[in-house]
């Protein structure tokens, strides 16, 4: 019998893919075409998009549907400061083990917030995330309440001038964000996205074929955990002070990504990134008009999710049925079995 | 030789309720088994017990003579038992063919490619080659259906169980169904069917089993069986002469 042949890239992904990373170059270019002002608004993007991506992931496609991701951006950041600050570890190496150090304390979380589901589970990891922040400014050697700053010295690990500093920073955004972008498309193309697109449609349905649930999500978990924790300790190697209401901030570390992947469209690989052009752009736009512009974030989202729960993305790809970065297999029809079908047809 | 399927004494509450009793029934392999029983007889429930979907309360599962009692629903459908639920549970966001692919190469533990070779298969059996790139969602009622019994084929296995696969069908739609799931038990799979249409059943099962309030009340030949007192008074109606 002849193979056959699956199919799992369309023409519209192939142009886009092209286009994708010409822009990318485009954007490592930018420190010779662009002002330090458009470099810290794109280093923000490119975490901001980190963050949606990997709650996506989370919430999108494990149904894990976590207000508490703050947590892993606290634990990131302070380890980063600890580590550099207390114990004299390089900036570099720091940062390779905040994510790490994030990952490891997401496991026992697990265990204890993957006993609780749908709203409860939110609010589980909401707790876990407070406690966290609680206990940050209960600890002396992390500065209590007050927090702590990056010394001179340390920062100039990164580079001794100030611009070649903030070129690196945003180097260091753009990379990250690119790898994880990466890592979660790569996730979702493999066997491993299979059984995470299966858990997200049916649990029941999922475990009765064979995938094992709980390890799937705790796998999915511990990874957000410490893709987040990196990226902790990136935003907070640019903003150089950290304390217990910046680190495990909800507002900012979960909220702002929760409408970026709603608006955008959840549970798609395009929807985070659309999410986060559109906060951005309306950040931009009408952050001089105060709690207004508040309100009328708030009124974006409901409409949304009232009138489009597949987000904006949601409403694009179903009009011109367009998959940027597919993850589906289509089967295609081989020549054999269409001869082999006729056939039987005829002898009926 | 022993059982292929073995349930031991087994039984389930819900609360005040007894779903089902101490039961006891064996399969061999091979065997064609047909289930039925009114609305709440616990045929449901004992598939859920067979499936580890729902836990007991007593009692013991064997599956191939290994005792199987405590494993999770993904290990039972990786040691060879595939379901098929009452009401579809399709993974509506992907296609037809992604769905088998989930059953092969987890419940099947296939490699990737040879599961894509087997579900392109399954998909044939099933009736579904034309449907393989068509999100699940938009599938009608009789293909949900299809769907979920080439999804459970899809993992290979050896016992498959099939709750009310046939509800809800045309009297058409119910022959043709009927047609492949006697060619899935000529290709050596053995089959525990729950059905409510009992001439469907009785085209394909080698034997018969009743349940009433979540106890077995006849087990033996269909025709025999059938003709029963008991069971024509609880099942039909017909009082006892």
């Amino acid at each position: 019998m002849s193979q056959v042949q699956i199919e799992r890239g369309t023409r519209a992904s192939r142009i886009f893919s092209m286009a994708a990373v010409i822009a990318l170059l485009g954007l490592v270019a930018l420190p010779w075409w662009g002002g330090p002002g458009d470099m810290r608004l794109a280093a923000e993007m490119a975490y901001y998009l980190a963050l949606a991506m990997l709650w996506n992931l989370l919430a999108g496609y494990a149904g894990l549907v976590s207000v508490g991701q703050q947590a892993f951006i606290g634990l990131g950041a302070y380890a980063f400061f600890y580590l550099t600050s207390s114990l004299g570890v390089h900036v570099y190496g720091a940062m390779a083990l905040a994510g790490p150090f994030a990952g490891l304390i997401s496991i026992p979380v697990a265990f204890v917030v993957f006993r609780l589901r749908g709203h409860y589970f939110a609010i589980g990891t909401w707790v876990v995330a407070e406690i966290f922040a609680l206990g940050a400014s209960l600890i002396e050697e992390l500065g209590a309440g007050s927090g702590m700053s990056l010394t001179p010295a340390i920062v100039r690990q990164v580079s001794s001038s100030r611009d070649g500093r903030e070129t690196l920073e945003y180097w260091m955004s753009l990379g990250i964000c690119t790898i994880i972008f990466a890592v979660v498309y790569i996730i979702l193309r493999s066997r491993q996205g299979l059984a995470l697109t299966a858990i997200r449609d049916s649990e029941p349905a999922s475990g009765s074929l064979g995938v094992n649930v709980f390890r799937t999500k705790l796998f999915i978990y511990v990874a957000t955990a410490t893709c987040t924790g990196l990226v902790g300790s990136l935003i907070f190697l640019q903003k150089l002070r950290l304390s217990p209401e910046a680190g495990f901030s909800v507002n900012d570390w979960t909220v702002v990504v929760i409408f970026m992947v709603v608006v955008g469209g959840i549970g798609t690989i395009e929807g985070p990134i659309i999410g986060m052009l559109i906060y951005i752009l309306l950040r931009e736009l009408f952050a001089d008009f105060g709690s207004l512009y508040l309100i009328l974030m708030g009124v974006i989202a409901v409409a949304i999710m009232l009138k489009a729960p597949g987000g904006v993305w949601g409403l694009i790809s179903e009009r011109y049925n367009l998959h940027l970065f597919p993850i589906s297999r289509r089967l295609m029809r081989d020549e054999t079995a269409a001869a082999r079908d006729k056939s039987e047809a005829s002898d009926k | 030789m022993a059982a292929l399927l073995e349930i031991d004494q087994m039984s389930k509450t819900y609360g005040a309720l007894l779903a089902v009793d101490a039961l006891t029934l064996s399969v061999e392999e091979g065997e064609a088994l047909a289930i039925i029983g009114p609305n709440g007889a616990g045929k449901s429930t004992m598939f859920n017990l067979v499936t580890g979907d729902v836990r007991p309360n007593g009692g013991h599962v064997h599956f191939q003579g290994s005792d199987i009692t405590g494993l999770a629903p993904h290990l039972r459908s990786r040691l060879g038992i595939g379901r098929s639920y009452q009401i579809p549970h399709p993974f509506t966001n992907m296609s037809v063919y992604e769905n088998l692919l989930v059953g092969a190469n987890f419940g099947g533990r296939m490699a990737e490619q040879d599961a894509y070779q087997y579900c392109a298969e399954v998909l044939h059996i099933t009736g579904l080659s034309d449907k393989a790139n068509v999100m699940a969602r938009s599938l009608t009622l009789l293909q949900r259906k299809r769907l979920e019994l080439a999804r459970a084929l899809a993992t290979r296995p050896k016992l498959l169980l099939l709750d009310e696969i046939a509800g809800g069908l045309t009297e058409h739609e119910c022959n043709a169904l009927v047609e492949t799931i006697r060619a899935i038990h000529a290709g050596g799979t053995t089959i525990i069917w729950i059905e409510h249409i009992v001439h469907a059943l009785l085209s394909i099962a080698s034997r018969l089993v009743v349940m009433n309030f979540g106890r077995k009340i006849a087990d033996g030949d269909p025709h025999t069986v059938m003709n029963d007192a008991e069971v024509r008074e609880v099942y039909m109606g017909i009082p006892a002469a």
